[in-house]
């Protein structure tokens, strides 16, 4: 989410390529499956990247 | 890590390692500057007045104030504190020491000692005491000499945890009467406004001065009390020079 510089909406979608958006998905999907398998650390681990 | 790693890959197939390695800090350890520790200034009274010196102050407080309860209500909620009218109890002042540690925050000069969301990521992980928050002061404590390491740790790789917290507070929105029109539309304003204007202080605002507007057109009004309006004339005061720019 971005907040656009110009146009009648407050916020608008971010443009999905770049590596940081690379790092992201690929962090938001593993911490997500790790709380879908209720580990205990997973936000930790979800931000260290080390299951 | 894998940020990290992906950092120096995509750098190193690009051909600029040398620009990737800057991002490493020289030294792991670094002493915490505390130079401006307790060094207070009371110019801004000079500088702006009297009166504008307090409205800035009171504005600060305000922002403090809604982000502080929100943030109470949010995290009580998580963690299974609430009552059944989603009240935390009152046997223990956490708001009273929520605003003591802001005041402390002021006097090392630092940014405000506010209670942060992010307390939700211990709870999420099961913290129901407050030894929780004695270990993460140590942590913290020790993280101090640290900071050039945490620097290292960038924003993409935080941002899911933070999202995977924000999807947990939700949850709490199900205990919100939905049929009963004069608690959720507030509550929907609040909720509504908090991302649309990226703060929790402008959602806050909204929800007390729509639920105080409601009531007051129900002729309902005095089952409020009055710090209810008190806030809510203080937010209208300073939505005024908003609501006057984006009329002109």
């Amino acid at each position: 989410m971005i907040k656009p510089a110009a146009g009648p909406l407050p916020v608008g979608l971010g443009a999905f390529r770049g590596l940081p958006i690379a790092v992201f998905l690929i962090g938001f999907v593993l911490t997500a499956w790790l709380m879908a398998r209720r580990t205990r650390g997973a936000l930790l681990i979800g931000i260290l990247g080390r299951p | 890590m894998i940020a990290i790693v992906l950092n120096e890959v995509f750098a190193a197939a690009r051909g600029s390692r040398r620009r990737a390695r800057r991002r490493f800090p020289a030294a792991i350890v670094q002493a915490p500057d505390l130079s401006t520790f307790g060094r207070l200034d009371f110019g801004l009274f000079a500088k702006l007045g009297a009166v504008t010196a307090i409205l800035v102050i009171f504005s600060i407080m305000l922002s403090d104030f809604f982000d502080t309860m929100g943030t109470i209500i949010g995290v009580g909620g998580r963690g299974g504190f609430l009552d059944q009218r989603g009240q935390l109890p009152a046997r223990q002042p956490r708001a009273a020491r929520g605003f003591a540690r802001a005041l402390f925050g002021g006097l090392a000069n630092s940014s405000s000692n506010t209670t942060y969301i992010e307390s939700a990521a211990g709870v999420t992980e099961g913290a129901r005491t407050g030894l929780a928050s004695v270990v993460t002061g140590l942590l913290f404590l020790g993280a101090m000499f640290f900071s050039p390491l945490a620097s290292v740790i960038p924003a993409q790789a935080t941002a899911p945890a933070l999202i995977i917290v924000g999807f947990f507070m939700m949850a709490i929105a199900r205990d919100i009467p939905w049929d009963d029109y004069e608690e959720a539309i507030p509550a929907f304003m609040t909720m509504l406004v908090m991302p649309f204007t990226w703060s929790i202080t402008n959602g806050i605002g909204a929800g007390f001065v729509t639920y105080a507007a409601i009531k007051l057109l129900r002729g309902r009004g005095a089952q409020l009390h009055w710090m209810v309006y008190v806030a809510c004339a203080a937010v209208v005061y300073f939505c005024l020079p908003l609501i006057e720019g984006a009329a002109k």
